[in-house]
């Protein structure tokens, strides 16, 4: 596996714990089990677990597994697009925390950003190849 | 391909028929032709659908694909059977213990087991799966 798809993976890994781990506490708090979640901590794990945990996991595994990943962790695009995923996630989870709209339009701006990285890199590498057999 | 990514891959797509066949019935619920509110299996519907197939999927997959983990670092087995256990019942507890199916005086306790059941089965994972994000 590709030094980029690593972190991307890894970092999947901690949204999906962290999503998780809000999911649950929400889950046992609607029975009344332990206290509500706060309002500001929610998007924690929706933002968490379909932009952290699912978005990130395709990108980092496509990037490992399409045709010609060789030297793709030398593309300064991708790390990038990591800084910017990442960093939008925090933003706009940070922005229902102190309700404030313009940081919200940045982490949106940052995930927007990311994904067209992501997809500019992607792009040519998803044609096809000599046959294999495969029918 | 390994027999815990084939029984996670079987149970999703399993999952899949039960998240589809709740639409399928909360769609008979809406037309009047099935008692019942909709919005009752709404959310056990949506994480049926997002635990049980796409997460148990990923998982599934990944344990199939990802490299091996590294020499004298392998976890145990029963780490992923115990995950695998407590990721479904943790998802079937949710479709049961959704408050309107269950009498009040059980929703505490059901809701905190589902709760916990997926809860330590997402931890397990992440543990069985951290080593295995490497170089091949």
């Amino acid at each position: 596996m590709s030094t980029i798809s690593i972190w991307f993976v890894r970092a999947a890994l901690v949204h999906f714990a962290i999503g998780a781990t809000t999911g649950a506490w929400r889950l046992a708090a609607t029975g009344g089990a332990l206290p509500p979640v706060p309002l500001t901590l929610r998007p924690l794990h929706v933002e968490g677990m379909l932009v952290g945990w699912v978005c990130q996991l395709a990108f980092g595994v496509a990037l490992w597994i399409l045709p010609f990943s060789d030297r793709v962790s030398s593309d300064r695009r991708l790390w990038v697009a990591w800084g910017l995923l990442n960093g939008g996630i925090v933003s706009v989870v940070g922005a229902q925390w102190g309700a404030t709209p313009a940081l919200q339009i940045v982490g949106r701006s940052a995930e927007v950003a990311a994904g067209l990285l992501v997809l500019w890199v992607l792009w040519p590498r998803v044609r096809a190849l000599p046959a294999r057999g495969h029918g | 391909m390994p027999t815990p990514a084939r029984w996670l891959i079987k149970t999703a797509l399993l999952h899949l028929i039960l998240g589809f066949g709740l639409a399928l019935m909360r769609a008979g619920q809406v037309a009047g032709l099935v008692p019942g509110m909709a919005s009752t299996l709404w959310l056990p519907q949506l994480h049926i659908l997002t635990v049980g197939w796409l997460t148990q999927l990923i998982f599934g997959v990944a344990f199939w694909l990802f490299p091996s983990p590294a020499p004298g670092t392998q976890p145990s087995a029963r780490l992923i059977w115990i995950a695998y256990g407590m990721l479904n019942g943790g998802v079937l507890l949710r479709v049961g213990a959704e408050p309107g199916l269950i009498p009040e005086s059980l929703q505490t306790w059901s809701l905190a087991g589902t709760a916990a059941l997926q809860w330590g089965a997402s931890l397990l994972l992440v543990v069985h799966f951290w080593g295995r994000v490497r170089p091949k």
